[in-house]
């Protein structure tokens, strides 16, 4: 870990943002061990174990593709599937994620009021446990659309900064909620009403331009529209008006994360008082 | 340099009893009132040296668990500056991270990470680590099925291996059965010797005793003395007691007798709470009671550090005409007891068999070197001369 191998100084109860960056930095083999931990944790004493990692977004995408491919019939150039696919994988991982991430700091108490690392490690360690599932949803992905007729390409190698951004839009929304969360102890039961809208404000099961009036401003504003849209355009080609909504998610992510580090360095070291 | 610095620290909480914080902090800032604060801890200064041992000691709610939090680094503060230089292992921290599904081998390596080891470093400590948890045949079970004892085992064999420049302890030492103590202690000898601070915040004011060089005693935040261990000890024994006394009253109660006060003096007659062994204490014992019943006597108790109680008598007290006139009683105790801190628990026993509450102070006392249990019988040993064998 090294944060605090050397030692420390404390006055007031800010964290420089220096040193919290380079506490972080140097809390990698914590934050590894202990996702790993999560992670092998959570599927250990089941008798499918890892499968399920893959296999339930899977599910839950062959559901979800069912209901609107038959039922209320959207009409999409590639098979239905394989256009609900890429762009629900992505949403799975932030809308598992980003609940467990944002309780993290106060579930992890008990860890965190005896030692001493920066609290940011555990919103991370949340993220980077559930992209090891990820990586399972990602072959699945690949598999099911090579079953559909859609070879990877060039194009599949979107997929790559289409996963950074995720990830950095589920770490930044994790590590400010998390922070937030000790104080209003509201912010889980807020974030779950919010999630419940966000999926419909997200084009996943519709295509983008499909979004009208006042749902095309929600959408575009939606920082997971344009993380979304890079994941389907990765499998089956960019949509038209993709490129502003990916513009939006970047600077949402920025906009967060400068939210964030500013929690993070007044409360740092005070989330334990309130634990 | 020193290994801890702290100047002027002090650490102030708000308290909100139950309500959510928003709320409670809207509520306050309405009534412009700043009730629910509480200071910790205020105006702290101390140092401490590598390779020095400093005690803490002091009520509960004096500060000392505020103290190990700021050490730790787990709390800022709110005022003042600390300082910390090295690596810090909180002992109080034992087997934080532990998992119950993982095996105790999976454990240790996460929380040899918590503790800031690196992978190779644990590799190296590992086999010494299960040695000296004596864990054994278990370290492949998940620690689900460990007992209590093997986890704290097993969590502080990992605590004691991380090479810590500041071994920050407290209470966890009370854990664990009576060898695997004796041998914790013994490594914190050797880490000291290695060049390690050493924080010991307890109550067992013996073990602080034995192994601190220094005291620090701490009073509702305040520091009241820091210096010698037998001084701090002794002066917490006197504010134990001066924070007994009774407040002053006019009506004696509807029933029964009370013990207004229990005053410990040496044989000077100077009021003290740390005796020599042998040494005879005199106890000044102040009784009111009202009318009602008899007084049979006065139950005196003296127990050791741990309750048990090591002398109780009865001893027949004339009762006073007056109930309402208080009734001074003086015993003298000869202290015939081993060293460490003991108490004096006096009960009045009323023939009517009445419940009477008990006045209990506490005091220290230093006997000779060598002398264990729980009583002084003063053995003497003599030698024959030689010459029946032979």
């Amino acid at each position: 870990m090294g944060a605090g191998n050397e030692g420390f100084d404390l006055e007031g109860e800010a964290t420089p943002i220096p040193e919290l960056l380079a506490d972080l930095w140097s809390s990698r083999p914590l934050i590894g061990m202990l996702a790993k931990k999560e992670f092998f944790v959570k599927y250990r004493r089941a008798s499918f174990g890892i499968l399920w990692a893959a296999c339930l977004p899977l599910f839950q995408a062959a559901v979800l593709a069912l209901v609107f491919s038959r039922v209320v019939r959207v009409d999409t150039e590639a098979p239905y599937a394989v256009f609900v696919f890429p762009a629900y994988a992505a949403w799975s991982f932030f809308a598992t994620t980003l609940p467990g991430a944002s309780t993290s700091i106060v579930d992890n108490a008990a860890l965190s009021n005896k030692i001493y690392f920066p609290r940011a490690v555990l919103p991370i360690t949340s993220v980077v446990a559930a992209l090891y599932g990820f990586a399972f949803t990602l072959v699945a992905l690949l598999g099911v659309c090579v079953a559909f007729g859609e070879l990877p390409g060039p194009r599949t190698l979107l997929l790559v900064p289409a996963v950074v951004l995720l990830v950095l839009l589920t770490s930044s929304l994790s590590l400010l909620i998390s922070g937030m969360h000790v104080y209003f102890r509201d912010m889980r039961f807020f974030l779950q009403a919010a999630l419940s809208v966000w999926l419909f404000v997200t084009p996943v099961l519709y295509p983008l331009d499909q979004a009208t009036g006042a749902l095309a401003v929600a959408v575009f504003v939606n920082p997971m529209t344009g993380v979304c849209g890079l994941f389907r355009a990765a499998i089956t080609g960019a949509e038209p008006g993709f490129t502003g909504t990916l513009a939006v998610s970047v600077v949402w992510i920025a906009g967060t994360l400068v939210a964030a580090l500013l929690v993070h360095r007044r409360y740092n070291r005070v989330f334990s008082d309130l634990l | 340099m020193s290994a801890v610095t702290l100047s002027g620290v002090g650490k102030r909480y708000r308290k909100y009893s139950d309500s959510a914080v928003l709320i409670a902090r809207g509520r306050e800032r309405i009534r412009r009132t700043t009730r629910s604060e509480t200071w910790a801890l205020r105006g702290i200064d101390l140092e401490v040296e590598r390779t020095e041992c400093l005690g803490v000691i002091g009520r509960n709610g004096g500060g000392k668990t505020t103290m190990l939090q700021l050490l730790a680094g787990v709390s800022a503060p709110t005022e003042g500056r600390v300082s910390v230089r090295g690596r810090v292992a909180p002992l109080m921290a034992v087997g934080v991270g532990f998992h119950p599904e993982l095996t105790g081998r999976e454990n240790v390596y996460i929380n040899g990470t918590i503790l800031g080891m690196e992978r190779a470093e644990i590799d190296k400590a590992y086999d010494d680590i299960v040695a000296f948890s004596e864990i054994g045949d278990f370290l492949d079970t998940p620690v689900k099925f460990y007992s209590s004892g093997m986890m704290v085992r097993l969590g502080m064999s990992v605590a004691m291996r991380s090479m810590p420049d500041i071994l920050l302890v407290d209470e966890v030492l009370a854990v664990g059965d009576v060898a695997f103590q004796a041998r914790c202690f013994e490594r914190m000898q050797e880490i000291r010797e290695a060049g390690a601070t050493v924080i010991f915040v307890s109550h067992n004011l013996n073990a602080v005793r034995n192994l601190c060089d220094r005291t620090l005693l701490l009073h509702q935040g305040h520091r009241v003395l820091l210096g010698d261990t037998a001084e701090a000890i002794s002066r917490f024994h006197q504010l134990l007691d001066e924070e007994r006394e009774p407040e002053e009253t006019d009506e004696a109660p509807a029933e029964g007798r009370r013990i207004e006060s229990v005053v410990l003096s040496d044989a000077s007659g100077a009021r003290t709470s740390t005796f020599t062994g042998g040494d005879t204490a005199t106890a000044t014992i102040t009784m009111r009671g009202c009318t009602t019943g008899r007084l049979e006597g006065l139950e005196l108790t003296i127990s050791s550090g741990t309750g048990l109680a090591v002398y109780r008598e009865l001893l027949a007290v004339p009762d006073a005409a007056d109930g309402r006139d208080p009734v001074v009683v003086t015993v003298d105790l000869p202290l015939r007891l081993p060293t460490g801190t003991h108490h004096l628990a006096v009960r009045p026993r009323a023939t009517s068999g009445a419940h009477e509450a008990e006045s209990r102070s506490s005091f220290y006392v230093k006997s000779r070197h060598g002398l264990f249990g729980q009583v002084d019988l003063a053995a003497e040993f003599s030698r024959e001369p030689a010459g029946g064998g032979r």
